[in-house]
């Protein structure tokens, strides 16, 4: 039996007709409603108040030191983009960061010990050294600082040092490190020599005393102040004598003319092999000399590209 | 009663916190008897109701009034229906007669045919022909493209005319 629209809608209605809203249903729709409006006043108002709090704290912590010895809120986010960055440098530089900052950025010898042998963390020392030479401060004063219990947040705005001043400083030692060990195509020089009296060498071991080395046929004087490092560690001339025998040694020397025209070794990095790229394409084990950068030219002697011998220590040795 | 309804709206919209009352007194009936044909108890029904006009209060002042608010109301409470529907049948089966057991309101034939079809296809049948509402509103209510209800609707009559001229 065929229906027709008109049906089934007369059917549904009929059958529907019934189901209609109580009487109560209007008054839970508004009570709903009631209690939903205030549901939402307590909430904006809790959220209002929480903003405020946050606006009122930002705006306290910027001017006040809330966050004791680290300082206001600014120095704090300062410091803690600083310390990345020094973390980040510890990282790359990999052995010896601290050293290899205080080399790179023309820190004496002693200092650099000193920072080493503090109970500061390679990033801390990292940071103490990068502050204290854009302060013009010595590191002592700026460990002092530190040991006092200050924040570097709040040392580098008492020495008016920012963080841009810390990126510049990364940026040179990164610059200066990779150059050292030949992995940057940098045309800068490791150690800056606006003084025309750094002087960086590469190249075989050819002599050595107690207080002499000859490499790539420059003689340096060993001081007191020389560090020697083979592999990472400390080594003497001694013992780079005994090894000599065995086969043949390289080292990468940083140094300074001295007022007598003799060479002093402030850091000598002795490897197994001497491997990369030298200025004019000449010969690993000979000194070569960059004509390109007056600054190098002024440096005297420039042996562009070397490993440091625990890097060096990873690679396949050159027969 | 379209022109008492726009006028209402615009009031609601202006604010006048009277006129939404007015806008229920309006509009309860017919959506109350669409939820019903969906989730076939009062209690449950109820429940849908006080939430899509609390809903709808919240956007009251964005209402407009060119466009069809029992549509756009009864699309928000069929969305309630249907997560209220999914919350208390987590699992999708076949209406059973326990799934219906507050029919109270329906009786006989209805009751019967109503029984053995989906929600879904009790929704379209109710809104196509106890509404009267065009299949291209029933699409945008339900969120389902016309081939959908059409074969919602062609299946729930098919079901409808078999209790209807066999009893079963």
């Amino acid at each position: 039996m065929e229906h027709n629209d008109r049906e089934y809608t007369d059917m549904l209605n009929e059958e529907l007709k019934e189901v209609k809203p109580g009487a109560g249903l209007h008054s839970k729709v508004r009570d709903g409603i009631a209690r939903n409006a205030v549901h939402m006043h307590r909430r904006n108002t809790a959220l209002g108040a929480v903003a405020i709090a946050i606006v009122l704290t930002m705006g306290l912590s910027a001017v006040t030191p809330v966050f004791g010895r680290n300082g206001t809120l600014p120095q704090v986010i300062t410091a803690m983009a600083a310390e990345r960055q020094a973390k980040k440098m510890s990282k790359t530089l990999g052995t010896a960061p601290v050293q290899q900052t205080g080399t790179a950025l023309q820190t004496s010898v002693t200092t650099v010990q000193a920072v080493s042998d503090s109970a500061l963390s390679e990033t801390d020392g990292i940071l103490a050294l990068v502050i204290a030479e854009r302060s013009g401060k010595s590191v002592t004063e700026v460990l002092k600082l530190r040991t006092d219990g200050l924040g570097w947040g709040i040392i580098m705005a008492q020495l008016n040092v920012s963080g841009r001043d810390i990126g510049k400083a990364m940026s040179q030692v990164k610059k200066a490190v990779a150059v050292t060990k030949g992995q940057g195509a940098s045309s800068e020089p490791a150690v800056s020599n606006k003084d025309g009296n750094k002087i960086v060498v590469s190249g075989e071991i050819t002599g050595v005393s107690t207080t002499l080395i000859t490499v790539a046929g420059k003689t340096f004087v060993i001081g007191s102040e020389t560090q020697l490092k083979y592999h990472g560690e400390a080594i003497t001339p001694a013992e780079i004598t005994a090894k000599l025998p065995a086969g043949k040694l390289y080292a990468t020397v940083q140094g300074t003319k001295q007022a007598d025209t003799s060479l002093g070794a402030s850091l000598i990095i002795v490897q197994d092999t001497l491997e990369g790229k030298t200025g004019t394409g000449g010969r690993a084990d000979k000194p070569q000399q960059r004509t390109g950068n007056p600054r190098q030219r002024a440096a005297g002697t420039w042996q562009g590209h070397s490993r440091d011998g625990h890097r060096a220590a990873h690679r396949r040795v050159r027969p | 009663m379209d022109d008492e309804l726009r006028t209402v709206v615009t009031r609601v919209h202006a604010g006048e916190e009277a006129a939404f009352d007015e806008l229920y007194h309006l509009t309860v009936r017919q959506l109350y008897r669409t939820l019903y044909t969906y989730l076939m108890t009062r209690e449950d029904v109820e429940d849908v109701v006080q939430e899509a006009y609390l809903k709808l209060y919240q956007v009251r002042r964005k209402l407009d009034d060119t466009r069809s608010v029992p549509v756009y109301l009864r699309t928000i409470a069929i969305n309630c229906a249907k997560r209220k529907f999914r919350r208390t049948h987590p699992v999708t089966a076949p209406a059973e007669e326990d799934d219906v057991s507050g029919t109270e309101l329906v009786k006989g034939v209805v009751r019967a045919a109503l029984q053995q079809l989906s929600p879904a296809d009790r929704l379209v049948m109710g809104l196509f022909y106890g509404d009267q509402t065009s299949i291209q509103d029933i699409c945008r209510m339900m969120g389902e493209k016309e081939g959908t209800v059409k074969s919602r609707l062609s299946r729930a009559r098919e079901r409808l005319r078999e209790v209807i001229d066999h009893g079963t």
